[in-house]
């Protein structure tokens, strides 16, 4: 049977952005709620372990379909940008090891009593920083190279 | 920016907003938005209007 639904535009456009924002406020919240159970409340791991492994699912669709797609998934038009979002993701790869070693050293229904020795976040967070920090500069250096290229084309 | 020729044209063929609203495949508030300047149509909404109406897009959206 055929559907006699208008397909607006414009409707179809204001449905997207409501969906996009009400997914970006959802994994927010995932990852406030995260946060929180982990460093404040001292959660055991199982209790949060369902939201985390969503969220790394989330943001691993969302950057290799991106990729997928011929898409950045970072706007990274400035030299500052490549170093933000260096950072964030080494910050992001400090914080999901300690998330998966809480689990496998405390075990997952035990509560996680004492702190994780620092230095492995440290380091992970350096390593992060510096691993990603290469990966996003040659992409900026390529695309910014393309850019130039085009612009050389046009005159 | 208020589209008026947009409107002229559609007056001119003696049809509602509902009607071309229907034409196109749209509801009425995005035509009235539309001729209202409150949003952008995509190019393939504008050769719609335009071939309902029977005109050109320099007819109806072109700024010259």
């Amino acid at each position: 049977m055929r559907s006699d639904d208008i397909r607006d535009e414009r409707v179809l456009a204001v449905r997207r952005k409501i969906a996009s924002e009400t997914l970006q406020l959802f994994s927010i919240a995932l990852f406030i709620a995260v946060l929180i159970q982990n460093i404040i409340l001292k959660a055991p791991p199982a209790q949060y372990m369902v939201e985390w492994a969503l969220l790394v699912a989330a943001a691993a669709y969302s950057i290799l379909r991106s990729f997928a797609e011929g898409v950045s998934p970072f706007p990274l038009n400035t030299q500052g940008r490549v170093i933000i979002f260096s950072l964030s993701t080494g910050a992001i790869l400090a914080f999901i090891l300690k998330v998966a070693l809480d689990a496998l050293i405390y075990g997952p229904e035990k509560i996680v009593e004492a702190a994780q020795p620092k230095w492995i976040f440290v380091a992970t967070f350096i390593c992060g920083t510096i691993l990603s920090f290469i990966w996003l500069q040659s992409i900026y250096l390529k695309d910014k190279r393309n850019h130039e290229q085009m612009d050389k084309d046009d005159d | 920016m208020k589209n008026k020729r947009m409107k002229m044209a559609r007056l001119e063929l003696d049809m509602s907003q509902e009607d071309l609203a229907q034409a196109v495949g749209v509801t009425r508030q995005t035509i009235l938005l539309i001729e209202g300047g409150g949003y952008n149509p995509t190019l393939n909404l504008c050769i719609s209007i335009c071939k309902v109406l029977g005109k050109t897009l320099n007819d109806l959206f072109w700024e010259g």
